[in-house]
């Protein structure tokens, strides 16, 4: 019975109007614009982005951290999405390969005129210590998005 | 286990058989994300290629399912998922206790408040890339399923939820949900909410279009 | 996981508890069984939340009042 209080199931044609009906809409999404933990973005970006760029080298966080020449907490504290220097954004862009000036506007403590270049998303993070490698899409997507940050 | 429903394959203009699970754990958010992630990775990178205004990107491209999982230690949380072809098309986070309905017809009541809920990446349409999904009708699967929890909850079909500013057609206009309006406690996203009136109308096809 | 399978208990309740169960059961509009099943899952909400160090709090903006509700 359609309608009821059944578990009933949905005719053939409820499914193909509906369909159609969606897919004329952009989205379905519900529920929060940015984490459902209401932090901010900034480190979200920028966790992704460092995430993925130590799997693409199997690097844990304490390596990146001495590559970039920071200590560990601090890169602790820009995967949170907490305020961090200056300095240390530069040191990290200096690992990463991409431009200073970018990456402190992808943190969301700066200004950019590229607004193309925000939301990397938070998904795409390792959060071991030892990361999963990239597959190949993944790598691809990394280094385009290296590629757009570059200077 | 799961109930057999049906999705409407774009290419091909066919239904396809899938399976709508109850009880989704941990491991499977975690599962889906990792399925996910790659897909919103590509977008990402498709997206600064072909310089998209952010404004205009995916809203939920950010979201991260494997960090919503610890929720489901909860009683009143419970998750859904849609599979078909071997993966993970589409995923709905519900709450059944805490929300009462705001419409003042059935002011008070308690409702199934939908939490989050997302389609694959691969099912989104992106007009910017000439992007359209793989499988269409998901979310109307989906939120038919949080009306038939709400009735077998005794909530008679009321559901409530909070959507992204892309998804406000698609409640208002094609599930017919009431616009209750922006809601401040909840970044300012629009509130809609299904009566018992409008969940029967959208579950009989009869829906405000 | 099956979420539909039930197991059946018997509660006593005091004859005022009973009543609080009946008023609250008629202004939500649902059968007893489903009020106490919303307070327990409340209770348990509660309880994660404040066992990890929040705090539960009941805020009047109208009245600019704000109380924290002890939970046992």
């Amino acid at each position: 019975m359609i309608g009821g209080e059944s578990m009933d199931r949905a005719t053939p044609e409820w499914l193909r109007r509906f369909a159609d009906a969606e897919a004329e809409c952009p989205s379905v999404s519900a529920g929060a614009r940015q984490r459902a933990s209401g932090e901010q973005p900034r480190g979200v970006a920028l966790a992704g982005l460092i995430g993925l760029w130590r799997r693409s080298r199997g690097m844990s966080s304490a390596a990146f951290a001495a590559m970039a020449g920071i200590e560990v907490a601090e890169l602790e504290r820009l995967e949170r999405g907490d305020e961090v220097g200056g300095g240390v954004l530069a040191q990290v862009a200096g690992v990463l390969g991409v431009s200073a000036e970018k990456l402190i506007w992808l943190c969301g403590q700066g200004t950019s005129s590229e607004a193309a270049l925000g939301g990397v998303p938070e998904g795409l993070g390792a959060r071991g210590s030892i990361p999963e490698p990239l597959n190949p899409r993944q790598a691809a997507a990394l280094n385009e998005i290296i590629r757009n940050l570059a200077g | 286990m799961g109930e057999r429903v049906q999705v409407a394959e774009r290419a091909s203009g066919q239904l396809v058989e899938a399976t709508l699970h109850e009880g989704l754990t941990t491991r499977d958010l975690e599962v889906i994300e990792r399925s996910w992630a790659a897909h919103r990775a590509e977008l990402v990178a498709a997206l600064m290629g072909a310089g998209v205004e952010r404004r205009l990107w995916p809203e939920s491209l950010h979201w991260d399912w494997g960090r919503k999982a610890p929720l489901l230690e909860l009683l009143l949380v419970n998750a859904f998922g849609v599979a078909c072809r071997g993966g993970w098309q589409a995923v709905m986070m519900t709450k059944t206790a805490g929300y009462d309905a705001r419409v003042s017809s059935e002011a008070g009541k308690p409702l199934v408040y939908v939490d989050f809920v997302e389609t694959a990446p691969w099912n989104w349409t992106i007009s910017e890339l000439g992007r359209l999904p793989v499988f269409k009708g998901l979310g109307s699967v989906l939120i038919r399923r949080a009306v038939q929890q709400s009735r077998a909850e005794g909530f008679r079909g009321r559901v409530g939820l909070h959507a992204l500013p892309q998804a406000e057609r698609f409640y208002g206009q094609v599930c017919g949900m009431t616009r209750v309006g922006p809601d401040a406690a909840k970044q300012d996203l629009v509130y809609f909410e299904f009566t018992r009136q409008q969940a029967d109308a959208f579950i009989s096809g009869g829906g405000d279009r | 996981m099956s979420t539909t399978e039930r197991r059946t208990m018997t509660l006593n309740l005091t004859e005022a508890e009973m009543r609080v169960l009946e008023a609250l059961a008629e202004k939500k509009d649902l059968s007893k069984t489903a009020v106490l099943r919303q307070a327990l899952r409340l209770y348990q909400l509660i309880e994660h939340r404040t066992s990890q160090g929040e705090r539960l709090v009941l805020e009047d903006d109208r009245l600019a009042k704000k109380a924290e509700v002890m939970v046992l």
